[in-house]
């Protein structure tokens, strides 16, 4: 038995994938250094877009969080943004400062979620 | 550089390094930040006034503790070779605190030394845990060699609505045998188990990998000095990648670029001390006369404070909670002789202005003989409540004399220390003195006695005990070894007679070492708070780990050098 490999040439959006999450409704969302990516029916959806926003999410790093209901959510450079599961897409709650700059370490998150407000 | 998004504008903080972990507390915001080297670990704490301090020190002294802790412990400890407990302090409450963590935005990491205190099979200074209240799946887990090299993974997680311990002991873990193409342990970027229970793990630059576990193959590895490597403990900062199968393995990635699990010798389960469950709810004594209950639904956690209550209870050390089956509240405690040991109200007192509590102490209520106030355990048990005394025995509460009395007259020399395990046939009390008895209630007397005297035991003076499984019960007394005792056929089987090492035996109730000003109880909550400066601790490093709504955000290490742990009491 091997593992199976999912990488670029298979669809993945980049080569590094920081971390899984699986939604209420079964999705597993990957996440990698250039963008976020959707795993559904051996196939990925992803490089999702914050409507209104130029560019994907943020081409770097994001970080993914499911809220009460087990509903995605995103941190990035642009803000926080709640994924729309009708519309397919990011919809921005809040947003960023402009001079933000986003690092991390290893595989720990630079984003915080405290006590209804953001950290990052 | 660290900014804030707080009241509606963002704060920003120039900092060197990575920030790796953001906690807030009360009025201040405290981060850990690494360097590019992650040689240096900086706290960084922003106060109210925006004002930023930091301290700076070597992360490779990593020894750990948590920050927020639920399940408490009576002795926290950190680095073997420094042999210096953390000096827990009363502090005022916190409400900003206590808000946090109702509101689950917090969540809570523990260490097991109050089970692993109760069971001794390691020296549980270094055995410090986390726990993680995630969706009720596993909630903690830590991996430490003991002092022969062994294994030691403990668990705390709920259990058909009941919080329990389980601790493993192991020399030998499974590896997935796989093809990846790993080049190190740092190439593993993370884990994950999804609903169909296939193990995902994702690669710095490799992509992701996929497999089912029960395709897995495997290749059991014996762990020995050789392979240390092969062991990443889950308090080191260096690789938090694991991930739970659905069978309940905890599969992580090691230094010698694998995926292992443990496979676990001996499970062991036992109760946390001083806890009482009533249905969804867990009550946790605390000091100073407060009980905090704990919604396992909802992990809503609210304070009870018995000063308020009466002003008149003055456990100094409560050791525990009872509500038993008419919704009274017991609580004992290890008072002196002139306070009272024990208090007692009806669940419908807390709701009054003035409630009505009943205090027994060993003066006024308690038998005559009972001149010891250290109260070790309680029970109910057919409709009657016990308790265990530590210089003289059993006694039960007579409901119409109001008082407890003495229900074993030949347990009055030695003392119990614990209800072991409540059998249909009867409970089973440990004690100092005449070993491991089974009580027959009825007519005061034992069932059974494993014991020196009675030739079943090679001691009598029994300091502890694991109930394994099966009304069976490793059990250690003043031989320093462990016994398994099979109490269903009456035999004796010594399998089990390593030496353990710990030096914190005796009463696990009562830590016996010397400026410990503060001593909480078993069950508690403690809280590393920033906000507390004076004496300051020295050469003491810290792993903090938290979740932010369910998620897990790290588990780091950063140094006390001027803050202190203290005991939180609301």
């Amino acid at each position: 038995m091997d593992f199976k490999c999912y990488n670029v040439e298979s669809g993945l959006l980049e080569n590094t994938v920081l971390d899984f999450k699986e939604d209420k409704y079964g999705f597993l969302w990957l996440v990698t250094q250039n963008g976020i990516g959707r795993y559904a029916n051996g196939e990925f959806e992803q490089h999702f877009y914050i409507e209104g926003s130029e560019n994907c999410i943020y081409d770097g790093f994001n970080y993914l969080y499911l809220d009460e209901d087990s509903l995605i959510n995103s941190i990035s450079a642009f803000g926080v943004a709640k994924f729309n599961y009708q519309e397919g897409i990011f919809e921005q709650v809040k947003k960023a400062p402009e001079d933000s700059k986003f690092r991390y370490s290893n595989s720990t998150p630079v984003f915080y979620y405290i006590n209804g407000e953001y950290w990052y | 550089m660290l900014v804030g998004l707080k009241n509606g504008s963002f704060r920003k903080f120039e900092i060197d390094g990575y920030i790796s972990n953001v906690i807030e507390s009360g009025k201040e915001l405290v981060a850990t930040s690494f360097d590019q080297d992650s040689t240096y670990v900086y706290e960084i704490i922003a106060d109210s006034m925006n004002r930023i301090y930091s301290l700076k020190g070597k992360s490779n002294l990593v020894q750990f503790d948590s920050i927020w802790l639920i399940a408490g412990s009576n002795h926290v400890w950190f680095e073997p070779g420094l042999r210096e407990p953390i000096k827990l302090e009363t502090a005022n409450s916190n409400d900003s605190i206590l808000r946090k963590i109702n509101s689950r935005e917090f969540l809570l990491a523990t260490n097991l030394e109050s089970g692993g205190t109760r069971h001794q099979i390691v020296n549980l200074s270094s055995m410090v845990s986390k726990v993680f209240f995630r969706n009720d799946t596993l909630i903690t887990l830590d991996l430490l060699p003991d002092n022969e090299g062994k294994n030691i993974a403990s668990i705390l997680r709920p259990n058909q609505g009941e919080l329990i311990i389980q601790c493993s002991k192991t020399d030998t873990f499974q590896t997935i045998n796989h093809n990846i193409p790993f080049w190190g342990h740092r190439a593993y970027k993370s884990m994950y188990f999804d609903r169909s229970n296939n193990l995902w793990i994702g690669t710095w630059g490799l992509g992701a990998f996929c497999a089912t576990e029960n395709e897995m193959q495997f290749r059991k590895t014996e762990i020995s000095e050789d392979s240390e490597e092969l062991i990443v403990p889950f308090y080191s900062n260096d690789t938090l990648v694991f991930s739970i199968s659905s069978s309940g393995k905890v599969w992580q990635t090691n230094f010698n670029n694998q995926i292992s699990t443990l496979i676990y010798e001996t499970d062991i389960f036992g109760r946390l001390l001083g806890y009482t469950q009533k249905k969804h709810m867990i009550y946790i004594p605390l000091f100073e006369e407060k009980i905090l209950s704990f919604d396992t639904r909802d992990y809503r956690i609210d304070e009870i404070d018995l000063s308020v209550l009466s002003g008149q209870l003055n456990p100094i050390y409560a050791t525990g909670v009872l509500v038993d089956s008419k919704d009274r509240f017991w609580v004992i405690s290890n008072g002196s002789n002139s306070n009272n040991n024990i208090m007692m109200f009806d669940s419908d007192e807390l709701k009054k202005t003035k409630p009505s509590i009943n205090y027994y102490n060993s003066h006024d209520n308690l038998d005559s003989s009972f001149t010891d106030p250290r109260i070790n355990d309680i029970f109910e048990y057919n409709g009657d409540i016990y308790i265990t005394n530590q210089g003289y025995g059993l006694f039960r509460f007579d409901q119409l004399q109001n008082k407890f009395t003495v229900v074993r007259k030949e347990l009055d020399a030695m003392g119990a220390s614990q209800f072991v395990h409540i059998t249909e046939k009867g409970p089973y009390v440990s004690t100092y003195g005449r070993g491991f008895q089974l009580l027959n209630l009825q007519n005061h007397a034992a069932f059974q006695e494993f014991s020196l005297s009675k030739q079943t035991l090679p001691f009598s003076w029994v300091e502890n005990y694991y109930h394994v499984q099966d009304e069976k019960f490793l059990i250690r007394g003043e031989t320093e070894k462990w016994y398994l005792l099979n109490c269903l056929d009456s035999s004796l089987l010594p399998i089990n007679n390593y030496p353990v090492y710990s030096t914190r035996l005796g009463c696990p109730k009562m830590p016996n070492f010397e400026d410990f000003k503060v001593l909480p109880a078993d069950g508690g909550f403690y809280l590393f708070d920033p906000n507390y400066r004076t004496s300051p601790i020295r050469n003491n490093l810290i792993i903090s780990g938290f979740f932010i709504k369910g998620e897990k955000i790290s588990i780091n290490p950063f140094r006390l050098d001027e803050i202190q742990l203290k005991y939180y009491n609301s």
